[in-house]
Formats: structure tokens, C-alpha cells, sequence
């Protein structure tokens, strides 16, 4: 699945260690996020983002 | 705090680990080991030791060393364990008759066992450090 962490995270100059702090994860779960290589639960979408102060379809795109 | 008490618990886990080999190793006479079997146990050991490392490092940069990408890599890790395992459990049961003829002598039942219990450790480490840098997977 794709996604728009990066592009977020760099909005709110979030450094991966920050955003993984304020979403409750570890770093590497936010650097395999980030590289589409895991897919979240809902859960974890919704902890991310909400650090990122956007919406999960935003954040996140269905295909 | 939660997360802080269990890293010091692995920390007192891995020193009582270390502890309990010593002691095994240095009232066993050295002859009657296997040179493969503390070779494992170091590994294992190494293995675990890296892996504690990392979640003090987590820990004390205030961040989580566990939750659900963890946990998937720990389930999988685990499985992988389990079905290396098995086969290694008939591996040893087939090949053990031929050990003395590649050169390993005073091969007992309970070495097998041992080895064993340390092979599955060192093949949990090992498919946990693997998918902790490429990742779980689908």
C-alpha cells in the first residue's frame, strides 16, 4: 500500500524518531511504513495519522 | 516504566543466561562437550545480547521497542523456529550415527537434546534480526 508519511512528516519537519514517539511505534516500524514495505493495522494507521494531524485516507492510498 | 522494567528484566535474563552456561560449561569436563554446542550457545547468546542492546537503546532514547510490526516479526521468527526445529530434530536422528565418522566422537543423547534447545534459539535470533532489517512481510 502507498503512502504519504514522508510527505507529511517533512510538512511537520518530523524527524522518523519523533513521529515514531508521537505514534507510539518503534523507529523501524515507521521506516518500513514510510517505504511501503508493512501495512498497518487500523489501529496503527490511526495512531499515525493522528501524529500527522491528517486523515487515514489521506495519509494512506487504497488501490 | 513498564517498558523500562522489561528491559531490565532482559538484561537480568540474559546475565542469569550467562551465568547458568558458564557454570554448565566450566563443571562439565571440557573433553566431554562437543566444541559445537558452547560455539551455539555463544551465538544464541550474541544473538540475544543484540538484540537487548537495541531496546535499551529504544528505551533510553524514550521510544517503544515493542508493538504490532514487533510482534508480527516475533510470531514469524517463532514459526520458522518451530518448523527449523523439527526437521533439525530429524536431521539429528538420522545423521547421528555418522558423527563419529566425520570426526565427532562422545556424541550423548543428552547432547542432542541440548543442541537441540540451542538450535532453536540461535534460528528464533537469527529470522528475528533478518525480518527486524528487511522487514515482516505481508
Amino acid at each position: 500500500m502507498k503512502n504519504r508519511i514522508k510527505e507529511f512528516r517533512a510538512r511537520y519537519n518530523f524527524t522518523q524518531e519523533e513521529l515514531a514517539r508521537k505514534a507510539g511505534v518503534r523507529r523501524e516500524t515507521i521506516v518500513f511504513l514510510e517505504q511501503g514495505k508493512y501495512n498497518p493495522s487500523l489501529q496503527l494507521a490511526h495512531d499515525v495519522a493522528k501524529a500527522l494531524k491528517a486523515g487515514i485516507d489521506e495519509l494512506f492510498i487504497f488501490e | 516504566m513498564k517498558e523500562k522494567i522489561a528491559v531490565a528484566f532482559s538484561v537480568v535474563l540474559l546475565a542469569v543466561v550467562l551465568l547458568s552456561l558458564a557454570v554448565y560449561f566450566l563443571s562439565e569436563p571440557a573433553a566431554k562437550v562437543p566444541v559445537f554446542i558452547p560455539l551455539v550457545a555463544l551465538l544464541v547468546v550474541a544473538g540475544a545480547g543484540f538484540m537487548i542492546w537495541k531496546r535499551v537503546k529504544a528505551a533510553k532514547a524514550g521510544l517503544k521497542f515493542k508493538d504490532e510490526m514487533e510482534r508480527k516479526i516475533s510470531n514469524k521468527a517463532g514459526y520458522y523456529s518451530f518448523i527449523a526445529t523439527i526437521y533439525f530434530c530429524l536431521a539429528i536422528a538420522w545423521f547421528s550415527d555418522y558423527l563419529p565418522s566425520i570426526g565427532i566422537t562422545g556424541f550423548e543423547p543428552r547432547h542432542a537434546a541440548e543442541l537441540v534447545i540451542l538450535f532453536s534459539g540461535l534460528v528464533f535470533v537469527i529470522s528475528y534480526l533478518i525480518l527486524d532489517r528487511i522487514g515482516p512481510g505481508e
